[in-house]
This record gives structure tokens, sequence and C-alpha cells, in this order.
């Protein structure tokens, strides 16, 4: 009860914000309704151009600098679109569900026009009015000349699920409550992916497109079934708190299992609704380690006479939700990208210059590849961080940050010798992504003596020259980060990585049991960074993967995908006794003598 | 309380087991790489002399599970000393059926699960291994891999060592007595592909891996048993251009997008079946094909890829 009038606040105070923020728009673009879905959250919905891509933002407060992007590319439904604020636990830091907060206001921007028809989408296996009850599986097939990237479901407006194409989406339709409830998509088609050997000479944008869908009918004798965390820290005082619905009143017993299905901690209780907030221990408060605990609810009907079985006819009669719950977590995740280049000029109009070589007769350093410089857009640099901190965060790992374009300074990659703040250090896996290149000719900036480098150029909108981050600046490793990947071209080039071994400047401290990049180039293809974290996570195929496989495998498996014209080879360099490193079993480095660094190379393409 | 309850109980059971079946991946036979733009001018299309003609049809199979003997999982449970005091839960993505095995003491690990034709053992092995010989040249692991098939009574049928695919590893440490860094191998893969008639498949088939002294870093068998669903048309060298130039194929986004002009130089059938571990119910045949293309004169080599 308290949570629909909290809700009625937020529509009242949605709807009077709105309007003036619509209204310096186009004049078609109108907020049409708030509505508060005690399912799912807010639903706004507002007056739409076909092939428009809008941005949602939020404030809590209206104050100066609040606004904050809460979903950044949703794409016209056609004339009239609607989207649903649930919250969005991946943010950094999170975004609680609307219900959790005392008020919030909207605003909503035209971000983007599609430059073309957008993937058409189908869900194939619901029909209008259908009911569903249990575990549903709901497939949305997109078709576009271009091919799809990804396929988006939603519920209620509210987003579900991504997925590539076809996308086979399961919803377990417990969550909700019983009735009608709506079942729409988006998706992007496939435009952008490059390989970063051939210079940018104006990427593609992609096209974006979304169906209202259709409107289902759940019924389920357990309904509403609800966490209210993703995931939750019992050592920091937080609780997972458990909520059901029945269909009547009923006995129920909870039960919270292991990883190895032994029930750990039994409720039970009487009701036509059960709330019950678990402090993460088992039974007699006995002390848990942390993990993922699937959660199970029996439900049976109260008769007069006694105890029986719900009736079985037209529906699931009793549900059991597996949710991956986490008590505590594994660890953190950051990531960094840029892929907002801009494209390179012919004959060039700014100004753009290679790094400084320290030397007064030759002052630039000779790159490689020697492209006109700026390098041009990297279009899925982020999908790449983001899938990686995506799939991470299925295994229970917590988004320490996330930066990406411009919010990614030089400062953040460099060590503290280096006047920078080694952003990296503050989580236990780090993943870096865009452009690579490495120097043929000696920086005397890096080293005295003049190593060859390699070198990440930050670009900020605006500006007409690079931040070039030497990788000699970098200071990777620290009392949390213990695995940091590099994936660009070239940042483990041979003759650049022996330079800076023998003289004694690779970014590896004693802390740091490995460094994955490459020696090549690579192509950016948007699920390596997906892959990276599957393998490791054991989600890929039959077992959890060392770090260093699973940088491999993950080549293997998009290369063995899309080929390629060049030779690939990622190197791993680390110390020795951390090469079978796997994220839950790990060794810690014994050696401070940079000669006993070890590095790895596996040719990943072709085979 | 008791006696009333059990019913109940197992009444849940059946449901969860039914339940817990939707939670399998289903068939991902996707076309790799994204979608073709031919250039708007229209895309030229020509053919190499050295295009092998392509049969007229090719068979697409229904796939099903298929059951490891206890011999071969016994093997591998020997061989990386896995007890049943190891045996922990198979993972979510499977799918549950009460066949899935699977062993885990964090450094070696077995996975067996017969609704997709999937067995893989795995283990890591220790930096100390160093001190042993060379990891294996590839010849000498393609007969370690037929050795190991032999000793387990493995009948798959049609699987191809000759279209074997090989990726090598080097470690490069400092050797102090030396004065400098040495490079030696420390680890081959193998991926040997089943056929089905004739033609390789991306994922069905064998992989194998071997570290520093030859020891089984791992083994993995992907294999569906399979029955004939139909077949598909080969399309002919008119269709195929057609296709492309209609911009219904994909491809690798590189340089060779918006091609003016492509020259077909080699065709390749492959078939594709979901990844280990993956429920699938399809096996399909795609056409591979490389050609060079042509964008405003400058040359690229590309890969396109054709559903049938």
């Amino acid at each position: 009860m308290n949570t629909i009038s909290i809700l009625k606040k937020v529509l009242l105070v949605g709807i009077v914000l709105l309007a003036p923020a619509a209204a310096q728009s186009n004049p078609p673009f109108e907020v049409k309704s708030v509505q508060s879905l005690v399912d799912s959250g807010i639903m706004l919905t507002w007056n739409s151009e076909a092939g428009a891509v809008y941005e949602i933002q939020f404030s809590e407060n209206l104050a100066v600098g609040s606004w904050q992007t809460l979903y950044s590319d949703m794409p016209s439904m056609g004339i009239s679109t609607f989207w649903t604020d649930a919250g969005d636990y991946t943010a950094n830091p999170e975004v609680p569900r609307p219900d959790q907060v005392p008020r919030r206001f909207y605003r909503i921007f035209k971000v983007s026009q599609n430059p073309a028809i957008g993937p058409v989408l189908t869900i194939d296996n619901l029909t209008p009015n259908q009911v569903l009850s249990g575990e549903v599986t709901v497939t949305v097939t997109g078709v576009d000349p271009d091919g799809v990237a990804e396929i988006r479901l939603f519920v209620d407006g509210a987003e579900y699920d991504r997925g590539d194409n076809p996308g086979e989406f399961i919803i377990n339709t417990t969550e909700w409550k019983n009735g009608p409830h709506r079942i729409s998509a988006s998706a992007v088609d496939a435009a952008g992916v490059e390989f970063e050997t051939t210079p940018s000479v104006g990427a593609i944008e992609p096209n974006h497109s979304a169906t209202a869908g259709l409107v289902v009918s759940f019924q389920n004798y357990v309904s509403h079934y609800r966490f209210s965390e993703d995931l939750f820290d019992p050592e920091a005082g937080e609780t997972q708190v458990i909520t059901a619905n029945f269909e009547k009143n009923s006995t129920w017993t909870l039960e919270i299992r292991n990883e190895d299905d032994v029930v750990v901690r039994t409720v039970t209780g009487s009701g036509k609704t059960m709330s019950f907030a678990w402090d993460g221990n088992g039974d007699a408060g006995a002390n848990l380690p942390q993990g993922s605990y699937p959660i199970t609810i029996f439900a049976v009907e109260i008769v007069a006479n006694g105890l029986r079985n719900p009736p079985s006819s037209g529906s699931v009669p009793a549900q059991r939700k597996v949710a991956r719950k986490v008590k505590g977590v594994p660890g953190t995740v950051g990531v960094a990208w840029q892929g907002h280049h801009p494209a390179a000029q012919v004959p060039p109009n700014v100004t753009f210059t290679k790094p400084a070589s320290g030397l007064p007769i030759r002052p630039l350093i000779d790159l490689r590849p020697n492209y006109s410089l700026p390098y041009g857009k990297l279009l899925r640099a982020g999908d790449i961080a983001n899938g990686f901190v995506s799939e991470m965060k299925k295994g229970g790992w917590k988004k320490g940050f996330a930066l990406g374009d411009d919010a990614l300074t030089a400062n953040a990659l460099r060590g503290t010798s280096s006047g920078g703040n080694s952003k990296f250090n503050t989580v236990n896996i780090g993943l870096l992504v865009g452009h690579g290149i490495h120097g043929e000719s000696p920086d005397f900036i890096a080293t005295n003596t003049g190593a060859l480098g390699t070198y990440f150029p930050i670009y900020k909108t605006g500006d007409t020259n690079y931040d070039w981050v030497r990788l000699s600046q970098c200071d990777f490793g620290s009392a949390n980060l213990r695995w940091m990947g590099i994936y660009s071209c070239n940042m483990l080039h041979e003759m650049s990585y022996d330079s800076m071994y023998t003289k004694g400047v690779l970014p590896i401290n004693d802390k740091l049991h490995l460094l994955l990049g490459a020696k090549t180039s690579v192509f950016l293809y948007e699920s390596f960074g997906k892959k990276w974290a599957s393998f490791m996570l054991g989600r890929e195929d039959g077992t959890f993967k060392s770090v260093r496989d699973s940088w491999y495998l993950a080549g293997e498996k998009i290369m063995g995908e899309v080929g390629g014209p060049n030779q690939v080879i990622l190197r791993v360099a680390g110390w020795p006794e951390c090469a079978g490193d796997k994220l839950n079993s790990y060794t810690t480095p014994t050696s401070t003598n940079v000669f006993d660094i070890e590095f790895l190379d596996r040719q990943v393409w072709p085979p | 309380m008791a006696t009333i309850m059990k019913p109940n109980l197992y009444h849940n059971i059946v449901l969860l087991i039914s339940l817990f079946f939707s939670f399998d991946l289903q068939a991902d036979v996707t076309i790799p790489g994204d979608g073709f733009r031919p250039a708007q001018s229209g895309c030229e299309i020509l053919w190499s002399g050295d295009v092998e003609q392509l049969p007229e049809s090719l068979p697409n199979y229904s796939a099903k599970a298929h059951r490891f003997s206890r011999k071969t999982i016994n093997y591998f449970k020997t061989l990386g000393g896995l007890s049943d005091k190891f045996k922990v839960p198979p993972l979510e993505h499977w799918g549950v059926s009460k066949e899935h095995e699977r062993y885990d003491d964090d450094t070696t690990s077995l996975s067996v699960a017969p609704n997709s034709g999937s067995l893989q053992y795995y283990c890591i092995q220790s930096h100390e291994k160093y001190s042993l010989v060379d990891a294996p040249a590839p010849e000498v692991a393609k007969e370690m891999t037929i050795k190991i098939l032999k000793d387990l009574d493995l009948q798959l049928p049609a699987i191809s060592f000759d279209k074997a695919r090989f990726t090598t590893e080097t470690s490069t440490r400092f050797n102090r007595a030396l004065g400098k860094p040495v490079t030696r191998p420390c680890g081959v893969r193998m991926f040997v592909p089943r056929l089905y008639e004739g033609y390789p498949s991306n994922e069905g088939g064998i992989t194998a891996q071997y570290g520093y002294g030859g020891e089984i870093i791992e083994f993995a068998i992907c294999w569906r048993e399979v029955e004939l669903a139909g077949r598909r048309k080969v399309p002919s060298r008119d269709e195929i251009a057609k296709q492309i130039q209609e911009g219904r194929v994909t491809m690798m986004m590189d340089a060779a997008q918006n091609a003016n002009k492509l020259t077909i130089k080699k065709i390749s059938i492959i078939y594709r079946e979901a990844a280990m571990f993956r429920k699938d119910d399809t096996v399909e045949p795609i056409l591979f094909i490389n050609a060079d293309a042509d964008v405003g004169g400058i040359i690229s080599d590309c890969t396109i890829y054709l559903k049938l």
C-alpha cells in the first residue's frame, strides 16, 4: 500500500515537470501520459517521430547538474512510444527503482534519427491475450539488410534482457502480478563494426527500431514474486527482502539453497501474501559464504479440512523461482573505453600531432600504423566494455567504474608517478578498449634511455589534439587490481614490449598478476568483452576457464566467427605463478624482480 | 503433517523439473558477421577460375542427445583424480537432466552434458611444469589425440584430422644462465571437426589442448546424434551473385563493405551447430565465400556468409 501511494506522488510531480521539458523540443513532441505500474515502475508515453531515438534523463531534486541519463537509446515505436523506469542497478552509482525514492523527475530528448530503416521486429511465439504461466521463452526476430546486432525485450515497457538475433528470452511470469502485461522489443542493426587497421573513413551509424508488441496475460498461483535487491551484502548490513502473492489463502515454505542444492534456510508462514527479509544467514544463524543462493517458494492452499494442493488446471499451481542472489560480492570490475574519435580528414584540417619524443632534432615519435590523425570512431568500443561488465555482473561481480569517451581522461590511466590516479587500481579486474599504436622511434619521455613505446590516444570532444598516454606511464597492480585487459591493437607489440621490458618500464608492478593484451592488430567485435567474462565465469561452456585461457578463447571464438585478413596474436604478460589464475582461485605473485616476468603468446587467427 | 506434505513435495518436484527444462538455451545457429552493403551503384560479381564446383544440394539435420560411455567418463575422472567427492552441480545453462555430471577440484574439472552431446575435461597446468619438456608439436599432438580416441574405443565416424585447425602458444622467460629471454612452445590446441557429408562442422568434433610434457590441458567432445531432416538446394553461381548484389548475405564489416566489385576466389561449405553445452535442434549448412573486394580501387580480402 505504501508503495502505491509513493508512486502516485511521483506520477503527479512527473506530469508537471515533463511538460516544460517537452515543450522545448519539436512541436509534435509531447508527453502523453505518466503511469505508475506496481509491477514495474513508472511508464512514460510520448508522441514520437518515426525513426527517432530518444534519451530519458532523471533527477531526484531538479538541482542544476543533477540530471542523469537513465536510458540512452530508446527507439521510436512510431507516432507513440513508451518506456518504463524500473531503476538501473548496472549504473554507477546504482539508480534505485522509483518506488524506493520519494520522488523522481524525468525529461526526454530526441538524440538521433536513423540514417535508414531499422530492423523489422517480430515476436514470434506469442499471440495476443495468450495466457502464460511459469517460465516462458519468448522469441524475437529482427530482419535487417545490415544484420541485427542486438535485440532487447521489454515487459510493460521496462527492459528485461538483451540478446543476439534471434533473441531467446526466458521470463518468469511469476515476477509480475496476474493479469494483462505488454511484451515489446527493440533492436539495433549491425552497422559500425570496424577493423582497426583500416583507417576510419566515416563510420556508419547503426539504425534502431522498436515494436509496441502485444498484450498477454500472466496467470500463476504464486505471483508478484520479487526481490528487493539484485545483489546484497549482509556484512554491510543489507538484507534481501523476498515477497510474493498467492492466489488463495495458503501455507507457504521458502527454501534457500546453496550451490550444492542443499537447503540452508527454511522459513514458513501463511496468508495470501508473504514477505521475508533474509539477513544472509542460514538456519539457526549459521554463517554462509558469499555466493549464489537459489530461492524456492512452495505454496499450498488452506481449505477448511486441512491442506491440499492448489488446483492444477489451467495454470502452473505452485512456482519455483531460481534467483541467483549473491551474499557479498566476488569482486569489482572497472572498464574504460574511447570510441568517439573524429574521423581523419583528407586533406587534414585539424592539427592532431604525434607524441613528443623528448628529442630536439626528431621531436615526434614515428608511429605504426602510420595513419592520418585523428584515428576515427570505434563504434563498438563501448559495447565491448559494457558487455564485459554485464556478463561479470551475472557472476555476482560489482561494477566499480565505467569511464567512456569524454569521461575517460589520461590521468585516469596514468600512474601516480606520472601525475595520474591509476583508476584501474581501485578494482579487481579491468578492461580498457580503444585505439592502440606502437612507436618505431625512441621515446625519451617514457624513459631517459629512450624506449620504444606503445600509446593510447585520449581524445576529448572539441579538442584538436590527443593527450597521449604511454603504456609505460601506467602502473597496473594494487592490493585490488589483479588482472588488467587492454583490448586495443599493438599495445604489447613485439619490439615495443621488448624495449619496455629491457628498460624496466613495463606497466606491471609486483601486485598485478597478469596484463592481457595483443601484440598485433585486433578485431573490435562487440562480443569480445562478454566472451572473456563468460569463459571465466563458466557461462560459455562447461568449465570455469583461467583468466588467460579465457582471453585467448574469446579471441579465437570471435575470430572464428568473423574471420579477418590479418594475423591476430594475443599476448599475456605477468608473473609465472599467476598464469593459471582463475577468478575465484588464484596465486599471489611472490617475485619483485621484473626479469621473472613471463609473456605468453597465442595466435588466435588464422588457426 | 509430514504425511500430508509428502505428496505435495512430490508434486512440486515433478513440476520443478518441467520448469527447469525451459532454462535450456535453444539453438543459436546464426550466421556470423554483419549485413553486407553493396555499393549503391551496384556490385559487379566476378568469379576466379579456381572456384570449385558446388553440390546441387546439401543435407540438413535434426540434432539429439549423445550419451558418453562410463569408460569414457571414467577415463577422464581417473586422469584428473576426480573422485565422486569432487562432484558439483551442473551449470545452469546446460539445462536440467539427471544425466549431467560435473566434477571440479579448482584446478581440474570434468563436465558431461548428454543433452547437448558435450564432454569437456580441463585442467590448469601448474607453472612448475615449466621444468618439463616443451609442449608437443602439432603433428605429435595429432597422434596423441588419435591414441586417446583409440584407447577410449570412441567410435566417432567422420571426423577429419586432415581438416584439423591448430593454434600454438609460446612462453618467453628471461634465462639467467644465458643472459637473454628464451621462447619455448608451452601449448598446442587443436580442433578436429566433425564432417557432415564430407563438410566440416563449426563446433561438432574434438578439441584437444596439450601443455608442457604433453599434459592434457583440455579434451572436449561435441557430438550430437543427428537425423536427416531434409536437403537444401545449393544456389547456382547466378543465384549467389544475385543474393550478394541484393545484400542478402553477411560478412565481416571491414573495408570490404560498400564494394563495387567482388571477385569470388573460393567457396567453402560449413555446417553450423550450437556451441558445446548449448542444447541444439538443428545442424545446417552455410556457404563461406572468400572474395577480393574492390572499394574504389582498394582491394581487400573478405569472407561472405550465405545461409542455405
